[in-house]
């Protein structure tokens, strides 16, 4: 008979269809739980370890702080940013201050940090795009200021 | 003797699939180790953007870590570890103070104590600036002074992310 195999070549037939099936659904289900994930990365923002030390002032050391202040509007939900007595209008404009603030402190041999102290309901999208900006100036030092102790009862 | 043979030969025209088993094989082996079955530890969180971003060196050094993912909406934020959700936060200070036990630093002076484990914090883009205050805090009070903040790379147009 035309296309029969002949049984002395393989004795034993194995059925691989159904393995291939198999294989096939467990492609399937694994392209389908698989995910990409994006890289990410950090900023290191260390605590102090002397918390509550008191360094002394003496006259030589004015005290040269590069704060910035963020506050909630709730009517606009919106984040309104404040630098010494600027009303921060955009990226650029804190950018710039945080950029003359940090040159001033270079010059006079001092690594100040950027101290950022936010309300309570401002986003921490907000939070990091300040610390961003802080980075992009090449300062090192980021703090968060103290602000109300949750811990307190 | 016959020179011209018969031409009536049936041609049998047979796929041969061992090569497609083969490379259904290799994609099998890819997606199988490439599959990520052990438990997460970072939640999968929408968070913020940032161009000025290191990568992990952690990875790198061998240094203790504690990832620590603030998730919520609204009102309503808890911190995830492991995949164990701490909406208390005694209970999140109370682990957090085990996790810092395993890894004293070297030479803490007498009355404090400091840990070399490192905290790198995963906070979500909307979380209120309070809800991450807190864990900062927590930490500090702890003993933790090795503070991350995890970031994206903005998206410059490269594949989509899958969430």
């Amino acid at each position: 008979m035309a296309g029969s195999q002949d049984p002395n070549e393989n004795p034993v037939g194995i059925n691989v269809v159904p393995m291939v099936d198999v294989i096939f659904c467990l492609c399937v289900f694994f392209m389908c739980s698989m995910k990409f994930k994006e890289l990410e990365g950090k900023f290191e923002s260390w605590l102090p370890k002397d918390k509550g030390s008191q360094t002394p002032m003496t006259q030589d050391t004015p005290i040269e702080e590069i704060r910035v202040a963020m506050l909630w509007d709730e009517a606009t939900k919106t984040t309104k940013r404040i630098f010494g007595k600027n009303n921060i209008r955009d990226d650029d404009h804190l950018q710039g201050l945080i950029k003359a603030a940090h040159a001033d402190n270079l010059r006079l041999g001092k690594n100040n940090p950027v101290i950022i102290d936010a309300a309570e309901m401002v986003p921490w999208k907000d939070v990091v795009n300040v610390i961003n900006l802080a980075k992009r100036e090449g300062v090192e030092k980021i703090e968060f200021a103290a602000g109300k102790d949750y811990e307190k009862k | 003797m016959s020179r011209f043979k018969s031409q009536d030969v049936e041609e049998n025209v047979a796929c041969n699939l061992i090569p497609m088993i083969d490379i259904m094989f290799l994609l099998l082996l890819f997606f199988m180790l490439s599959a990520d079955m052990t438990t997460r530890v970072a939640e999968d969180i929408k968070i913020p953007r940032a161009d000025m971003i290191k990568e992990d060196q952690a990875a790198k050094d061998d240094t203790p870590t504690t990832v620590i993912n603030l998730v919520g909406e609204g009102e309503n934020w808890y911190v995830v570890i492991l995949g164990h959700s701490y909406a208390d936060w005694e209970l999140l200070k109370f682990r957090l103070n085990e996790l810092a036990h395993e890894d004293p630093e070297e030479g803490n002076p007498p009355g404090t104590f400091f840990t070399k484990r490192m905290i790198m914090l995963r906070a979500e883009s909307e979380a209120p600036y309070k809800a991450v205050q807190r864990v900062i805090q927590i930490c500090a009070k702890i003993g933790y002074y090795k503070i991350e903040v995890v970031a994206m790379k903005p998206e410059i147009g490269g594949p989509v992310v899958t969430k």
